[in-house]
């Protein structure tokens, strides 16, 4: 019997186990991964030009649509609720950014009101969320 | 020899992960609200400039009684700040005006200052580009 040694490759390691590994990182990130779920609410957002990037992380959301409708983490509320759940909110992250995300067509008072219940609040950074318009 | 035929599961598991957990920036225009226990300051009536947006959505500056077209309010709001550096803009939104209109003045408004930055900046560059060049 000859014994033909293959040229170039030594020994081999078993790969055997790598779908074993592949399966464990599978679950591991299907376990772990969190999907953002906010729906918030139809509407055709203002367009800007001046507009800056806003840190996801540290942002609350208003949303108003065109008939007056307020959501905030898609629950329907009334003005007198915004202050009380961006106080709790503001406990949790002192720095926080509340952005409101306002159909073009809904009158100014509500964006006027909620402004007004964030002072008191004291929940001052606040931003304006606009689709950037192509220069 | 490894058996490469998972190589491209691994890539098709990485691609759905990304595809699946990429978010893209919000895009906004930034603003800090005065606090409630603020003081209120006295100005001068000549610093200050006002912008009313009517009901309809047209924009009225200071006592005009012709609306000013969107087209022209960046113009003329830089013109009125390098004639007075201490100028204050009084941005006045009617309640039932549309909040798109508000969104479209602040965003000519913040053009008007970011573009008087920018002019400002280049000025001061080149003067000190020169300098360097004569040494």
């Amino acid at each position: 019997m000859e014994l033909r040694r293959k040229a170039g490759s030594g020994a081999r390691i078993p790969t055997s186990s790598m779908a074993d590994i592949a399966f464990l990182l599978i679950v591991f990130f299907m376990v772990t991964t969190i999907f953002k779920l906010e729906q918030g609410l139809a509407i055709t957002l203002p367009r800007s030009t001046a507009g800056e990037k806003i840190p996801r992380e540290k942002v609350a959301h208003i949303w108003i649509d065109r008939t007056g409708i307020i959501s905030i983490d898609d629950l329907v509320i009334s003005v007198p609720d915004i202050e009380p759940m961006i106080l709790a909110k503001l406990r949790e992250n002192q720095g926080l950014i509340v952005s409101f995300n306002t159909d073009e067509q809904a009158p100014y008072r509500l964006v006027n009101e909620a402004m007004e219940r964030l002072k008191l609040a004291n929940a001052l950074r606040v931003s304006f969320t606009t689709v950037p318009v192509e220069t | 020899m490894v058996g490469e035929s998972s190589m491209s599961d691994v890539a098709f598991l990485l691609l759905v992960f990304f595809i699946v957990s990429t978010t893209f920036p919000e895009i906004g225009l930034p603003m800090i609200l005065p606090s409630k226990s603020g003081d209120v300051k006295q100005v001068k009536r000549d610093n200050v400039m006002q912008i009313v947006t009517a009901r309809s959505g047209a924009y009225f500056i200071d006592i005009d009684t012709e609306p000013t077209p969107l087209s022209e309010l960046k113009g003329i709001v830089r013109q009125r700040l390098t004639d007075n550096d201490n100028l204050i803009l009084s941005l006045e939104t009617h309640p039932d005006a549309p909040y798109g209109s508000m969104i479209d003045a602040l965003d000519e408004v913040t053009l008007a200052y970011e573009e008087l930055r920018a002019a400002k900046i280049t000025r001061e560059q080149r003067i000190s580009l020169k300098m360097l060049e004569i040494e």
